[in-house]
């Protein structure tokens, strides 16, 4: 584990030496990123502005699942979001192999050498909205700690289906629909899965639980999860993980390289 | 080869790619039903028949025809002129006897009519598919299309303008993604910027970026006084046009390049 994170802070400095070759150009895209951020707290305030709001939610509370959909989306920039797009491009130049023949996880090194540093920082963004909400509400620090499980489950989620996505990446190699798909379920895991219909909330919450990017950790810092059935959704999040790591050395093993 | 024959021969480059416009067609499909799905919890919650003149199908077909819009209007020049400054690709193109400002318009322009064909009539049709007609009238429709070419062309310079950005900086990137990014916050694909505060919506209106997309949007719908939309966005052309050439001519004296 030591040697890991090791290798992983290393590729860290690296990336982030790369991007801070052009300072502004670095300050800049780190800007556009935390617009970008924006986008999900602007409509939910607009949204507040105008009605009542979503179901179910106060406006604070709303709040607390957009900072919750920044942070854990934006630890999955940091470790996990250009995994896809570099296995993509080590498969087709057949760099891949060099992944296979290093002392370390293959998967383990696609994901630490394709870190994107701006998720680091970016992830201040979701912390500040969440300071700004948090004090609004009655929070105890038993759900606090709970939040922090479930926003680790929110992020075991999302790198499960990066894995189980570059398992299929393994045999298809163009994968940016399967880019385009993650970066979809993101979207919708940000906002109230109580919004949706009922089949969708199934979907939701069992088969895909985008729910877990937000909906759950928002709901079990506002107290509002209760007993045993409330670890389901995190039981879920450690399945998936299971699952996805089995995808990924079934894929290993049919990887056939260049030679086919 | 005249203007004709260089896009034909460009829109034939660009088919290459026809799978890409899948992608985006179901991208945009399901942006619209999520934003449909959360404006219709926002509506029956909060028990409302229309927000500030909006009714849910008003603002569902709102959300279509920006999608729409946007497919005909979003340039990438800068990106594609960085590119090419970058990889040493652009003194090539200084040579051939057509300027490149034009040349940057037509192969824009090119992008755009395979876009009708593979992305707006296709897209168009799911969404009349999954949500109806939308209510155009003869002279709506009309006049959208009109002040839609308008908010084309006006994106088209202010995209050239800061394509002539890399001649200044070592990486302009980062700017081209902060003023986009910033852009798609105040340009109406969000929500109708009529939803924002009255003194924030008042000050947009001074700017040109409400015309890119939310008055086209607008004048489909018959919301908004076509001559007026016409008047700003001729306007800002008026005024564009002359900086984009004077910002062409100084970015010319600052070109290097073997044999200049």
């Amino acid at each position: 584990m030591k040697r890991e994170l090791k290798v992983l802070w290393r590729f860290f400095r690296i990336r982030l030496e790369e991007e801070m070759v052009y300072r502004l150009n670095f300050l800049l895209l780190l800007s556009s990123f935390v617009i970008h951020d924006l986008f999900g707290p602007v409509l939910t305030i607009v949204v507040y502005q105008v009605s009542k709001g979503f179901p179910g939610w106060s406006f604070w509370e709303a709040l607390v699942l957009q900072a919750s959909a920044i942070i854990v989306e934006e630890l999955w920039f940091f470790f996990g979001s250009r995994v896809l797009f570099e296995l993509e491009r080590a498969i087709a130049s057949g760099k891949f192999d060099f992944y296979l023949a290093r002392p370390l996880s293959p998967l383990f090194l696609l994901f630490s050498s394709s870190c994107f540093p701006y998720g680091l920082f970016t992830l201040f963004v979701g912390i500040f909205i969440l300071g700004y909400a948090l004090p609004n509400l009655p929070i105890t620090l038993i759900s606090l700690l709970f939040y922090l499980l479930f926003l680790g489950s929110g992020f075991l989620f999302l790198l499960s289906l990066t894995i189980l996505f570059s398992s299929i990446s393994v045999f298809v190699v163009r994968n940016r629909p399967l880019r385009n798909a993650m970066f979809m379920l993101i979207l919708y895991g940000k906002y109230p899965t109580n919004i949706f219909p009922k089949v969708f909330r199934i979907i939701f919450t069992f088969i895909l639980p985008i729910s877990l990017i937000a909906y759950f950790p928002a709901k079990a810092v506002l107290g509002k999860l209760f007993g045993v059935s409330s670890l389901i959704p995190f039981s879920i999040s450690v399945l998936f993980f299971v699952i996805s790591l089995l995808s990924w050395k079934v894929a290993i093993k049919r990887y056939s390289s260049a030679g086919g | 080869m005249g203007a004709f024959g260089i896009i034909k021969n460009l829109a034939k480059l660009r088919l290459a790619y026809k799978f890409e416009f899948f992608g985006s067609l179901i991208f945009s499909v399901l942006w619209v039903v999520l934003l449909a799905v959360i404006w219709k919890s926002v509506f029956f919650f909060s028990n409302l028949e229309s927000i500030k003149g909006f009714t849910l199908q008003d603002l569902v077909f709102y959300y279509i025809i920006i999608q729409l819009i946007r497919f005909g209007t979003d340039v990438d020049i800068s990106y594609r002129v960085e590119q090419l400054v970058r990889y040493g690709n652009f003194i090539p193109l200084l040579l051939k006897p057509l300027s490149f400002p034009a040349f940057c318009f037509l192969d824009d322009l090119s992008e755009k009519l395979v876009n009708i064909f593979l992305k707006i009539i296709p897209t168009f049709l799911v969404f009349v598919i999954l949500f109806g007609l939308p209510p155009f009238t003869l002279s709506s429709f009309f006049f959208g299309i009109i002040s839609s070419i308008l908010a084309y062309l006006l994106m088209f310079l202010i995209d050239f303008m800061l394509s002539t950005l890399i001649f200044f900086t070592k990486s302009s990137h980062g700017i081209l993604d902060f003023v986009q990014t910033g852009m798609h916050l105040i340009d109406g694909i969000l929500f109708p910027l009529i939803f924002l505060p009255e003194n924030v919506y008042s000050g947009l209106l001074y700017l040109p970026f409400p015309y890119l997309s939310y008055f086209p949007a607008l004048v489909f719908l018959n919301k908004a006084d076509f001559l007026q939309v016409l008047g700003f966005q001729l306007g800002w052309l008026l005024l564009f046009l002359p900086i984009s050439f004077f910002l062409w001519k100084i970015s010319l004296k600052r070109i290097e390049g073997v044999g200049i």
